[in-house]
């Protein structure tokens, strides 16, 4: 049974694909209104076991509240939702759960009494949870004893937040920025341990802002911009559907006559000295050329544009801002 | 038990006020003994009655100041992301705002004892103080608790006492009896203590906290969001 990561990921995908995956946290239409304030609209998302979905949204976006609302801090105005098998808000469904609050904050006393309260709370016995509590502690370079938790730095209090999701050793992890405060090396630290929590078939949820760490992580992206859901999926698909190809043609006809058969690439990014230059999906650029040849033109350059994670976001968020405030 | 786990470190943050109120009955005996060592009984008993006052009106202030306190600081996620209902978190902050208090019995016990034995009076007044301070606290902290979920601290506390109070002038129901007898009771010990006030004042105190779990089981919690 001691299978590589990889091996056991390829395993579990073939297994989600034949049965019916009951998902770790799920989100099924749920909306959370403030007076006049929309603070989420309709939310529906699902994070299935061994997986790591990122939750990526500008301030304001709604993330916290999605994640206060599957906590049970918030109630939803409309909707509902389960985590762990269990409606939101029941004490049962955070038994198995780990959650690291974007500004953890302690109780007086030591790491390890931190972590031990955070233990026991999840009813986790006291002869294995000392000795993983200092485990734990230690592989995240944090002293066990000997200094008041409250007077760590904001990266050392973000640490020992990690320390205490992870010490009931959690099915699911919910990680609201989880290296907003951390240095290099703890970045890259959290990111291997969720690494291993996925390849260990654990769910990881994590709001981030920062788009090269979601990248880097995540097996799928939720986009939520102004309380609602973007776009949701795949990371390569997101990207593919978003894919770009510049073209530059040159010998086009000037005139509405001569870029008539041209209408539909309505969206011209510039044109200098005869040469035009366009930016469109990748699937309009073949019928571009098409019609560039029909009309006598020539292609000067065709090539794929590889765009950011940042870029989407920008774009994605900047059209459902004009949509909604034209 | 997950109650009693929170209630440790609740206590252990307000560490300092707990030791100064240890200290503050052997404070005023002290300061009453000044006068000479053998105090008379009526301001021996008027002291007893100050340090009762003081104590309801310690538990009135913690109970509604506690809720808020972790909500602003947010500690309150920290423990309610775990396997904890809401109702055990409040019964833990019910027991941080009581348990003050029976710490501070200790040290009234205490003092009263020598305070009433220098001025001949009998013991027997400062056990029923004890007894009465307890119960009317309970009430007190459960009322503190309930209002400190829909109301800010100050308004929670002064709402709790100030009901308190109106209940025990009038000697209305259970608590205001109880309060009441504490208040204005004689050296003579007359009236008896009557057991069915406590019982009722018990009675009203859980009635009060379980009114308070189901209203705080349905609010959202107050903190920030992005």
């Amino acid at each position: 049974m001691d299978r590589k990561p990889t091996e056991y990921r390829r395993g579990l995908s073939s297994f989600c694909e034949n049965a019916v995956v009951t998902p770790a946290l799920e989100f099924r239409e749920i909306s959370k209104r403030y007076r006049k304030l929309v603070a989420l609209d309709r939310l529906s998302l699902s994070v299935n076991p061994g997986e790591i979905l990122g939750f990526v949204g500008p301030n304001g976006a709604g993330k916290t509240t999605a994640i206060h609302l599957a906590l049970g801090f918030l109630h939803a105005t409309s909707g509902t939702g389960q985590m762990l098998g269990h409606e939101f808000g029941s004490p049962s469904s955070r038994v198995r759960l780990g959650f690291l609050p974007d500004a953890p904050t302690v109780f007086a006393g030591s790491a390890l009494d931190s972590a031990l309260l955070a233990g026991r709370l999840n009813g986790v016995a006291d002869r294995v949870l000392r000795e993983s509590a200092k485990d734990l502690l230690l592989s995240l370079n944090l002293p066990a004893e000997g200094r008041d938790a409250r007077q760590f730095s904001r990266g050392m209090q973000q640490r020992l937040g990690l320390a205490q999701a992870l010490v009931n050793d959690p099915e699911l992890l919910i990680l609201d920025e989880p290296t907003s405060a951390l240095d290099p090396p703890g970045v890259l630290q959290v990111r291997e341990i969720l690494r291993r929590a996925r390849d260990a078939g654990k769910s990881v949820f994590f709001s981030s802002h920062q788009l090269s760490e979601v990248e880097q992580l995540c097996d799928r992206v939720a986009f939520l911009h102004e309380g609602r859901l973007l776009r949701c999926g795949n990371l390569d698909a997101l990207m593919k559907d978003a894919s770009r190809t510049e073209v530059v043609i040159r010998g086009l006809g000037s005139g509405a006559a001569g870029m008539a058969p041209f209408a539909e690439f309505r969206v011209m990014t510039s044109q200098q000295d005869g040469e035009m230059r366009w930016v469109l999906p990748a699937e309009m650029g073949r019928r571009l050329i098409e019609a560039a040849w029909s009309a006598g033109g020539e292609v000067l350059a065709v090539a794929p544009l590889r765009r950011t994670l940042e870029e989407l976001f920008i774009e994605w968020t900047s059209d459902a801002s004009a949509k909604r405030h034209p | 038990m997950k109650t009693f786990l929170l209630v440790r470190p609740l206590l252990w943050m307000n560490r300092w006020l707990l030791l100064l109120l240890l200290l503050w009955p052997y404070a005023m005996a002290t300061l009453l003994l000044i006068g000479g060592l053998n105090p008379a009984p009526e301001d021996v008993l008027s002291v007893l009655k100050q340090e009762c006052m003081y104590g309801i009106a310690l538990v009135g202030f913690n109970g509604a100041a506690l809720l808020a306190n972790e909500q602003r600081s947010r500690r309150i996620i920290t423990v309610l992301a775990r396997a904890v209902s809401r109702a055990e978190y409040l019964l833990a902050l019910l027991l941080a705002a009581w348990v003050p208090l029976a710490l501070y019995v200790v040290g009234f016990a205490v003092s009263a004892c020598l305070l009433v034995r220098l001025a001949g009076a009998p013991l027997d007044v400062v056990w029923r103080l004890v007894l009465l301070l307890l119960v009317a606290g309970l009430w007190v902290a459960s009322l503190s608790i309930c209002f400190s979920v829909f109301l800010p601290s100050i308004l929670g506390s002064l709402a709790s006492l100030g009901i308190t109070s109106v209940l025990a002038y009038f000697s209305v129901g259970g608590p205001g009896r109880v309060t009441a007898c504490m208040m204005r009771m004689p050296l003579t010990l007359t009236p008896p203590l009557d057991a069915v006030d406590i019982l009722l004042t018990l009675a009203a105190s859980a009635a009060v906290f379980a009114a308070a779990s189901v209203v705080f089981a349905r609010r959202d919690l107050n903190l920030s969001t992005d």
